[in-house]
């Protein structure tokens, strides 16, 4: 247990070093997730905008698209130098290098919704006084099966020629019930000033977990250098 | 590839098309047109049957996906595609017919409601998995791809459908059956049924023989039809003699 | 438009497409039979 534990710090360190050193990553996709909101606010107008609520949407829309870039960026660093055949001998078991790519990830999704979910509630006028802390735990929740199904595709589509959209487009699909139940339960929250039910999070439980489950287990068959 | 006897498969073309014209027949002639509803109820006959065979396909695709990454043999790869293809049309047609016994209903042909948008993202999940495809050059590759990404998205029906219910439901349809329209919904099953089978089993076995036409690479004419006589050397500067 | 015609038009859509997608298959297979017969002509000779 400490063996595995003491492995995924290892790979996750060395990923987040990657990235503090290049830098790459992480300032693209959060300006990235910053243009996506101003141009949906922009977008929408005042008119349209009546309920702080729809920043929910706007969020998601950063979130989804900076999110596929993050996945992508933390795989596609193991295509240099042989770094994945290197870390395919090792021996760690499949399943620890998942995970932590899974919390490399997280991590910088973290960093990611830290910024633009300020940005969010302050451009579309969201009044989060209501519930904020569910507000939290329902985005942290999402944000969880969404990197979740996102780690393993990025695994599976990596060595992929033609990759131009393709993580996008397998990624989102699967990702809508996490949206369709964020969202509603956003509504619910902060439109219509109810509690949320348990159906709402027992949704947003059962995605995380089967996301989470079955990434780990279909990850072993899939990686190749 | 073994072949299948041609009068078989033409007498069980025949019967599932001789079968839906009774089907057609049954529903505007002999069933009861719904009261509260009015006739667009009867879009139900086809609706059903083809929403309960598309949830059928689905788990074919799942389970040659999983097939696929159990055993990485190509033909789990071309069930899953062929599966998928029937997925798509079907859930194309229950969306479709939604939308239009949605117009007939309430006027718009769109609604947010859980029905709706399921149907909608059902499709949409099935779409992507034929839309990637092409996408992917290396067929193992393609195949393993859209493998796990088969296994993934049935897996995501579920939680496609429980999520949609917490969406505001405006107009709940459940309708009392009378037995004579009970017998038709049964009786649309059995067509529906039968092109679910048909149609899946035709598109697998395209694809099986679309691969295997793949794999023997066209051969260019060759330039002469005498044989070189033995002891020609090939050009100049080449050593062998053969 | 009369709520009939409705369902007619949703028989039509629905039949429509599989009679489409069928067609499709046929053809495809069509096709691959003109390949076959191409490529089993080269291998004989």
């Amino acid at each position: 247990m400490m063996l595995l534990l003491r492995q995924i710090i290892l790979l996750t360190g060395k990923d987040l070093r990657i990235e503090a050193r290049s830098r790459q990553t992480l300032g693209l996709v959060i300006v990235l997730g910053i243009l996506i909101i101003v141009v949906l606010g922009l977008g929408l107008g005042p008119e349209q905008l009546t309920n702080g609520a729809s920043a929910t949407a706007a969020l998601w829309v950063a979130y989804l698209f900076a999110g596929v870039l993050v996945f992508e960026k933390t795989m596609s660093v193991e295509r240099h130098d042989g770094a994945l055949a290197s870390l395919l001998l090792a021996p760690i078991d499949r399943s620890v290098i998942y995970v932590a790519k899974l919390i490399s990830n997280l991590i910088l999704m973290l960093i990611l919704a830290l910024v633009i979910t300020p940005v969010a509630v302050v451009l579309f006028g969201f009044d989060l006084s209501a519930a904020p802390w569910q507000f939290v735990m329902i985005m942290a929740m999402s944000i969880l099966g969404f990197a979740a199904v996102g780690t393993l595709f990025a695994a599976v589509v990596s060595s992929t020629r033609l990759q131009g959209g393709l993580l996008a487009i397998v990624v989102l699909p699967l990702a809508l019930p996490l949206v369709i139940a964020s969202t509603q339960m956003m509504i619910q929250l902060f439109r219509d000033g109810k509690p949320i039910g348990g159906t709402g999070l027992t949704v947003l439980l059962a995605a995380d977990v089967l996301y989470l489950v079955t990434s780990w287990l279909v990850f072993e068959l899939i990686l190749e250098p | 590839m073994k072949q299948i006897n041609p009068i078989f498969s033409g007498i069980y073309w025949l019967t599932t098309l001789a079968l839906l014209v009774i089907g057609v027949v049954m529903v505007f002639a002999y069933t009861p047109t719904e009261v509260t509803m009015g006739p667009v109820q009867k879009i139900f006959y086809l609706h059903m049957p083809i929403a309960i065979c598309t949830f059928f396909s689905c788990m074919v695709v799942f389970i040659a996906s999983v097939g696929y990454l159990w055993q990485r043999k190509a033909m789990w790869d071309h069930l899953a595609h062929a599966a998928a293809q029937v997925v798509v049309i079907y859930a194309a047609i229950v969306l479709l017919t939604g939308m239009i016994w949605g117009r007939a209903a309430w006027g718009a042909w769109w609604q947010w409601t859980p029905r709706l948008t399921f149907s909608l993202v059902l499709w949409l999940l099935y779409v992507v998995y034929l839309v990637i495809r092409p996408s992917i050059e290396s067929s193992q590759r393609r195949a393993m791809i859209c493998a796990v990404y088969g296994v993934v998205a049935f897996l995501d029906v579920p939680l496609v459908y429980l999520s949609v219910r917490l969406m505001p439901d405006i107009h709940p349809t459940s309708i009392e059956l009378e037995p004579a329209m009970r017998n038709t919904l049964l009786f649309w099953f059995i067509p529906v049924t039968m092109l679910t089978v048909g149609l899946i089993t035709a598109s697998f076995r395209l694809a099986k023989r679309q691969a295997a036409c793949n794999v023997i690479r066209e051969l260019p004419m060759p330039k002469s039809k005498t044989p070189r006589p033995l002891g020609t050397p090939l050009s100049s500067g080449n050593r062998g003699v053969v | 438009m009369n709520s009939l015609n409705y369902a007619i038009g949703a028989y039509v859509v629905g039949l429509g497409l599989i009679i489409g997608y069928a067609a499709w298959l046929w053809l495809a297979s069509i096709a691959v039979t003109k390949r076959e017969k191409r490529q089993s002509g080269q291998e004989r000779r």
